[in-house]
């Protein structure tokens, strides 16, 4: 298939670099549906009639192999290049769903976990790193910027499949509100059509990405950019090094522990967000304040944050330093968790302040990782570099909801607990964000025994 | 190895192609469900203070 090969996707001269943003969002838009799985998570306990644990799984393997996936084909997917390793995102992807769908249709539940969870999770992984190399490369200007815009789209993903989703459950069972009410839950054969409905339209969508996803031509710069100038600092490298050499270097370890700690502690209300919000504005008689709508409504707010955060905090590092931004995520991030466990029951507006403005730290710092690589490492692998470090969020996938858990558990029952009793969780978090900080500060440049040397890398750049 | 098609462009002294019609219809499909999304979503955000 030569027309997906890298030397195929050479950009002509002259060819206008914001194509490639909607090309990437494509993408992302359509992978980051997997924050939406919570959508039809009831209709699939009730079609298999299993706990919410064994319907759970399924999300925790996909974002596994999200992991595993960009770690382990990080290196093909530089070496392919944008267009084939998309097509093959789109591929992963579609299908996923499609074999999914076969698995509720034929009351399977492992076909699920082998369609969305195994084989979905290698698309996601893909299609994640895919893009974001090729972002850099376009925007050597402004690369926080480019790759926020990007992964922005992982976070938006979900705020329109969540509506997309429902209408579409809704439309297959044939909806009546006055029949149906408000307790309605989807059949599984209308979960099994929004499946294959689902499959079939990223897969077109993406497939736009990959029609137009196109790499600049070597040595391309943008008009009026100097790279000699825009070496402003010491953190950033002009250097180039393999993603093989990145992961013996104490920085990319470093970025790793921080990265790990800011994922934790987000997840720990991103995970709890719907009860939180109840439980610190329950009042002595035992009922909350808060009720399920309301609480959806602080959900999505969260989500809100999650996405702009990617794009705003990921900018805004074009100014003052991939460093500088990373401190602020995870000192200020520190301080307002304190606000949040002390004074956040005593205020809704206070609560919801602190709690988006975290969550927009969380996004932020997946946004800017790349170009903080790109900052240490260089662009020549460092969509491969950044697959090794998104093992960091499959981690603290890993941990964050079980630190989170173990210690609500030892507070009480769901439903009957207040603000007070969030302090040991909320505390843990801050604990983390410091250790986090620390981390962040350690970050170094590259030692130089670890960049390649220019003979080899200047006919290795012009192959690419 | 084969010799590349293009010739390298530096970007200082070349006009950009605009693509004023593939522009528009790259972002609009990506700006529009995303728009979406955030519109329903701030439907239901406002609840949150009513």
């Amino acid at each position: 298939m030569t027309w997906l090969d890298r030397s195929r996707s050479l950009a002509p001269p002259g060819f206008n670099r914001w194509l490639i943003p909607p090309a990437a969002l494509a993408v992302h838009l359509c992978i980051g549906q997997a924050y939406a799985t919570s959508v039809y998570k009831s209709a699939l306990i009730g079609h298999f009639e299993v706990t919410q644990t064994a319907i759970g799984v399924i999300f925790s393997i996909a974002i596994v192999m999200l992991g595993l996936s960009a770690a382990f084909m990080g290196t093909w997917v530089e070496r392919s290049g944008p267009r084939k390793s998309m097509f093959v995102a789109a591929s992963f992807w579609g299908a996923g769903f499609l074999v999914g769908a076969a698995g509720i249709f034929t009351g399977q539940l492992w076909l699920v976990y082998l369609g969305y969870g195994v084989i979905g999770g290698i698309g996601l992984g893909i299609g994640y790193i895919s893009p974001v190399s090729t972002l850099m490369k376009w925007f050597p200007d402004r690369p926080g910027m480019a790759t926020g815009m990007a992964i922005m789209g992982f976070g938006g993903g979900a705020l329109i499949a969540s509506p997309m989703s429902t209408a579409l459950l809704k439309f297959y069972d044939g909806f009546n509100p006055a029949i149906d009410g408000a307790d309605w839950i989807a059949s599984g054969a209308s979960v099994g059509k929004l499946f294959v409905t689902l499959g079939l339209l990223y897969f077109a969508v993406m497939m736009y990405g990959v029609a137009n996803i196109r790499i600049p031509a070597p040595g391309w710069k943008p008009r009026g950019f100097d790279p000699a100038k825009a070496k402003t600092s010491a953190m950033v490298t002009t250097a180039h090094v393999s993603a093989a050499n990145s992961i013996k270097t104490r920085s990319f370890w470093l970025l790793w522990t921080a990265l790990f700690l800011n994922v934790t502690a987000g997840i720990g209300i991103l995970e709890q967000a719907s009860p939180m919000i109840q439980d610190f504005f329950r009042g002595p008689d035992g009922n909350s304040a808060v009720n399920a709508a309301i609480a959806a409504g602080f959900v999505g707010m969260l989500s809100i944050g999650n996405m702009a955060g990617r794009f705003i905090w990921s900018s805004t590092s074009d100014v003052i330093g991939r460093k500088g931004i990373y401190m602020v995520y995870l000192g200020l991030g520190a301080v307002f968790y304190v606000v949040l466990a002390l004074l956040g029951g005593s205020s809704m507006l206070l609560f919801v302040a602190m709690a988006v403005v975290i969550i927009s730290f969380y996004g932020g710092s997946f946004a800017t990782a790349p170009a903080y690589l790109k900052d240490l490492f260089g662009t020549y692998q460092v969509g491969a570099i950044h697959g090794r470090l998104l093992t960091a969020w499959s981690a603290a996938g890993i941990a964050g909801p079980l630190i989170v858990n173990g210690l609500l558990d030892m507070q009480g029952k769901p439903g009957t607990m207040n603000a007070h009793n969030y302090l040991p969780v909320l505390l843990t978090m801050v604990v983390l964000l410091v250790l986090g900080f620390i981390a962040s500060a350690l970050i170094k440049p590259v030692d130089p025994k670890f960049h390649e040397p220019q003979e080899e890398l200047s006919s290795s750049l012009k192959g690419s | 190895m084969e010799p590349q098609q293009h010739v390298p462009a530096p970007g200082d002294d070349l006009e950009v192609d605009v693509a004023l019609g593939r522009l528009v219809f790259g972002w609009l499909l990506v700006g529009a469900p995303l728009a979406y999304g955030v519109i329903t979503t701030l439907s239901r955000v406002g609840q949150l203070f009513n």
